[in-house]
């Protein structure tokens, strides 16, 4: 009974997220974050009686007190009105674009709205009053929460008046019709578009409904509510995004079965309940797509593939020549806050690297790029810390564990890809984030500790021994990203790369020349997790110590967002995106200057979204293109 | 001359949104630093070089564990130092605050910029990231005094300095729980975390063998703080009807804990940590919260109005406060009591001794000085948990919420040091 509030709410999801494909042909991966906006606002209008919403400065009091079915009905608008916008501004000019392209715009939909509730609302998770009765029932000798079946109640009138619109009504017939091809419902007379906005704002309004509902439960955050899109995916995915029942049913289900998992107790300390219940989901996940290769319905209209350009730009040596010698030299001329924003900077373009070799040449979308850098990280803490393994190889130890971790995952990823393969990425950060992250995170007695590495005597740590940081090892990351982008840049070149470029444009017409596509997918997968897991090394090397927080599933999100922003396609747009990377010399810069660091995050969403809009490839052409008008005039 | 096109506007529209955004947002920022600069201009009376003190504290970021309470309630105590007292030996005091998010590397840039200003010592809030932060700070000799220690680093490194048990509260706790309450069956409900581990483990778990609670008896329940539902942890947590149950979970997972609580009947007596008697975290925790016991590290403004450092605390945050902020708020009460604390062994301190060393030297050799609004505090490596070189000061009181107030129940200071090492 405990896990049906759970439950009904991923059933819930799953619907809202249904509806959402429904009428858009996109899977909103914002789903969570856009759930969790109103539920902040209606547990604001609760507690404080204010009225806040994004882009309109200050708090509004609206005179109606904190009564709980006047702030219900206006956070449903306000949840009406923020899936209608996005409808409108992000999805309806991305019906047709590749599913990066969406998916990127949802992330970026999602840090906005994370970091928009930071700033209005606070980052603390909350514990909002609930909206329904909280009596108790017996049930075979133990007293039990009723509100989880009001919840299931609720959620099964919701089902059964879904059920009749969209089987009875004309709206619905139209909106299934759409599914399979909008061509042929625009020549009967109706507007795709107003019918794919409709069915965003009944998802989004459902959504929204049952967050509110759920957040007594299960706590309010920014993060845990984007990441309630994993199980609703699940129940989605179940259904195959057409059965409502289904759907409901596999939400119920999962709820049920994660809270049975909470009283299990396994014989190994690193494989506690709550980990398993996180497990439970990616397991699911991994069924469904092993049984289903393509278990999204392909939706009527063909999309247009237009991916960021992958050109090689320059040449291999001559830029990690540039690279090195511009790193190095930044090294020794900047000092203080802006020399260890360097090294972030530089790291932070070796993580956007991994993804150029991932997801620019060979059109896999990964959400787990932060877990491949943290399995290196973690890894190395633990072998240079206890087992005393010398520089550097405690640190090629680390990076073959994490490219170990990423063939793991392009195995499990072969069948999955687009929205589905990032939903599963999604599911595999959540894993390791219980699974390694958590397990070895700090405690009370103990840290994990990254000892400053030294070759030949030669001292490579971070820290001199009066606090300040040393232009060494900038110098040391430098040589190793200049590394890096000469490699990436030769595969871009190579046979292997010319493969990841053939899977990238269109996969059966390359296994019909001869090229194995998951072999293909496996390998990038394993690149890329290298260079992950090169940047994770290089992290802990900075940071004398690690802590799960660097590796969250919301920086991996982040990561994404940025290498995106800064040029996918090739690793020049990784290197800008570097500069642009939290806590990179942009921001540091910023917020040195402007006191701009609040709105870091913000900024980078809002101009993820405007990119994956205007244009795919990146800040990097606009600023080429700009330099060549410049030339040109 | 060739003209625009659409296209080429177009591919330049995000780079300048982007800029255009990083600007209108800059400029309402810098407006608002500035409006607060003038402000506290006006009330200022010291005059020369500022003093400055670094701050550092989590506050926006995305994951919860932000304390801004700490800062409001230090910033109502600076602005009373500047205001009232005559700043430090006729210098005004200034707040170098960076704010972190969580991870080691905002902490290690904050602790660079701490280097780079030179500050006297840094106050810190929250920081997660104090693994990274307290090695630059110690190597360039900066004393760094926590409001909340929560990991290693803030509770043994040398050079640090603690005025709050953080997580040994919980020792307290436990002792409470079987000398007063008669708890001869416990359960402790924890983060399912290492660090929530290791304070059942370590802390709360000893204490209870120690006062003869048999082992059987003690049944530690990990469950996640952001869980989709804390009823199951709370129901196998209670399940063999336990006398007192202790919860080791920050807000609002214990107001999640507070409403199981009522919603499954439990009998038990429930023990919180200090946070959770926020006056949010209570009221999101509904009927469950009555009745339950938290311990504090300073006096409870609700329950000691007579105290004359209570009193003050609650005219000068009225006065210099923010007009939202709660004075029962253990946040803000922390924040103000330990910035007053420093703040009078600074001014104990030479005019020409303000320097870092002189600083670290003066909280070394404190031995039984008066807190602000708490117990005397020990620095001299002699206290009362052995390896726990920064904790100055272990000892709290244990305040119980009766119909919405809160009454004090330990009468008198608890030692966590004594109850874990005694």
């Amino acid at each position: 009974v405990l896990g049906l509030g759970p439950g009904a709410v991923y059933g819930a999801l799953g619907l809202g997220l249904m509806l959402t494909y429904r009428g858009s042909g996109v899977v909103n991966l914002a789903f969570g974050a856009m759930a969790m906006y109103p539920t902040y606002v209606y547990d604001e209008l609760r507690t404080s009686g204010q009225l806040v919403l994004p882009g309109v400065p200050g708090t509004h009091r609206l005179g109606v007190g904190t009564d709980a079915v006047l702030a219900l009905l206006i956070a449903l608008a306000v949840a009406a009105v923020l899936s209608l916008t996005t409808y409108a501004v992000v999805v309806r000019p991305l019906r047709r674009a590749p599913p990066l392209a969406t998916v990127v715009a949802a992330v970026g939909i999602t840090v906005v709205l994370q970091a928009v509730v930071a700033l209005r609302f606070g980052a603390d998770p909350r514990a909002p009053t609930s909206l329904l009765p909280q009596s108790s029932f017996s049930l075979a000798g133990r007293t039990l929460p009723s509100d989880r079946l009001y919840l299931v109640a609720l959620l099964l009138v919701v089902c059964g008046a879904g059920t009749v619109l969209y089987r009875r009504t004309r709206f619905g017939l139209v909106s299934r019709g759409a599914t399979e091809g909008e061509t042929a419902v625009e020549l009967l007379g109706y507007s795709a578009v107003r019918l794919g906005a409709a069915n965003w704002v009944i998802g989004g309004v459902i959504g929204a409904l049952f967050g509110i509902l759920l957040a007594p439960i299960a706590g309010l955050s920014p993060g845990g509510y984007s990441l309630l899109v994993v199980p609703a995916l699940v129940a989605a995915l179940a259904g195959r995004f057409v059965s409502t029942a289904v759907t409901v049913a596999a939400g119920l289900t999962l709820g049920v079965v994660q809270s049975v998992a909470t009283r299990v107790e396994l014989p190994w300390d690193w494989l506690g309940p709550q980990t398993v219940r996180t497990v439970i989901p990616f397991v699911g996940l991994v069924a469904v797509l092993l049984v289903r290769g393509t278990p999204v319905p392909p939706r009527g209209d063909g999309r247009s593939a237009r991916l960021p350009a992958a050109h090689p730009q320059l040449h291999p040596w001559r830029l990690a020549a540039a690279v090195f010698l511009t790193g190095s030299l930044a090294a020794v001329l900047l000092a203080g806050e802006y020399r260890s924003a360097l090294a972030v900077t530089m790291i932070g373009a070796l993580l956007c690297l991994s993804l150029v070799v991932l997801t620019g040449f060979t059109g896999q979308v990964s959400l787990a790029q932060m877990s491949f850098a943290g399995v290196a990280g973690f890894t190395l803490s633990r072998v240079t810390d206890t087992t005393a393994l010398p520089f550097p190889v405690g640190a090629l130890f680390a990076v073959a564990a994490a490219s170990v971790c990423g063939l793991v995952v392009g195995l499990l990823a072969v069948r999955a890809r687009g929205m589905t393969l990032a939903v599963m990425t999604l599911a595999v950060a959540l894993v390791v984030q219980e699974l390694v992250f958590r397990n070895l995170s700090n405690g009370i007695l103990s840290t994990n500790v990254v000892p400053a590495p030294s070759l030949a005597g030669l001292h490579l740590g971070p820290t001199a021994a009066d606090g300040t940081p040393r232009a060494a090892f900038g110098v040391f990351v430098a040589l190793v990203l200049s590394a890096a982008v000469a490699a990436a840049m030769h595969l871009r070149r190579s046979s292997v790369g010319r493969r990841m470029l053939a899977v990238r444009a269109n996969e059966r017409a390359a296994a019909a020349t001869g090229i194995h596509v998951g072999r293909t997918k496996v390998v990038a997968f394993g690149l890329s997790a290298l260079l992950a897991g090169l940047a994770g090394t290089l992290l802990g090397y900075q940071q004398g110590a690690l802590s799960e927080q660097s590796f969250a599933v919301e920086r991996s999100l982040l990561v994404l967002a940025v290498a995106y922003l800064g040029g996918i396609g090739n690793a020049v747009g990784a290197l800008v995106a570097g500069l642009l990377i939290p806590g990179g010399l942009v921001a540091t810069l910023l917020s040195q200057t402007l006191n701009l660091g609040r709105y870091e995050t913000l900024a980078a969403g809002v101009a993820v979204v405007f990119v994956a809009l205007r244009n795919p490839e990146g800040v990097v052409s606009t600023v080429h293109r700009l330099w060549l008008l410049v030339v040109r005039r | 001359m060739r003209g625009w096109s659409r296209r080429a506007i177009g591919r330049w529209l995000p780079l300048t949104g982007a800029l255009a955004l990083a600007f209108a947002v800059g400029a309402c920022t810098a407006d608002n630093d500035d409006g607060q600069r003038d402000a506290a201009s006006r009330r200022a009376k010291p005059s020369g070089e500022p003093v400055v003190v670094g701050f550092i504290n989590l506050e926006g970021a995305a994951l919860g564990s932000s304390s801004p309470g700490l800062r409001a309630g230090s910033e109502a105590a600076l602005e009373y130092v500047n205001a009232e007292l005559g700043g430090l030996h006729g210098r005004p005091v200034e707040f170098e605050v960076c704010v972190v998010n969580g991870t080691l590397e905002s902490s290690a840039a904050c602790a660079n910029r701490m280097v780079e200003r030179r500050v006297l010592a840094v106050l810190g809030g929250v920081d997660l990231g104090s693994a990274a932060s307290l090695p630059i700070l110690r190597a360039a000799g900066i004393p760094y005094i926590s409001m909340t220690p929560l990991l290693p680093a803030d509770l043994t490194t040398d050079g640090a300095f603690t005025l709050d048990p953080g997580g040994l509260g919980t020792a307290a706790n436990a002792a409470f729980a079987v000398d007063r309450l008669g708890a001869q069956r416990v359960a402790v409900l924890h983060d399912d975390s290492a660090q929530g581990k290791q304070l059942a483990e370590v802390f709360v778990r000893p204490v209870l063998l120690k006062r003869g609670v048999a082992a059987d008896r003690v049944r530690l329940v990990a469950e996640k703080q952001d869980a989709p539902d804390m009823t199951p942890a709370v129901a196998a947590a209670t399940q063999s009807g336990p006398d007192a149950v202790i919860v080791v979970f920050p807000p609002p997972a214990c107001s999640r804990v507070m409403q199981a609580v009522a919603a499954l009947g439990v009998k038990a007596q429930v023990l919180f940590i200090g946070r959770c008697s926020d006056k949010r975290a209570v009221a999101a925790g509904g009927p469950g919260a009555e009745g339950g016991y938290f311990f504090s590290s300073v006096l409870h403004a609700d329950a000691h109005p007579d105290d004359p450092d209570v009193a003050l605390y609650r005219a000068k945050l009225r006065q210099f406060g923010d007009a939202d902020v709660d004075p029962n708020s253990y946040d803000t009460a922390r924040g103000f009591a330990t910035t007053m604390t420093v703040y009078r062994r600074l001014a104990s301190l030479a005019p020409t001794d303000l320097t870092p060393a002189a600083v670290t030297a003066a909280f070394r050799s404190a031995v039984a000085v008066p807190a602000f609004m708490g117990h005397p505090y020990t620095c001299d490596g002699r206290q009362a948990v052995p390896g726990f070189v920064s904790v100055c000061n272990t000892h709290v009181r244990i305040y119980k919420l009766d119909k919405g107030r809160y009454r004090d129940a330990s009468g008198d200071w608890i030692s966590a040091g004594a109850a874990l090492t005694g």
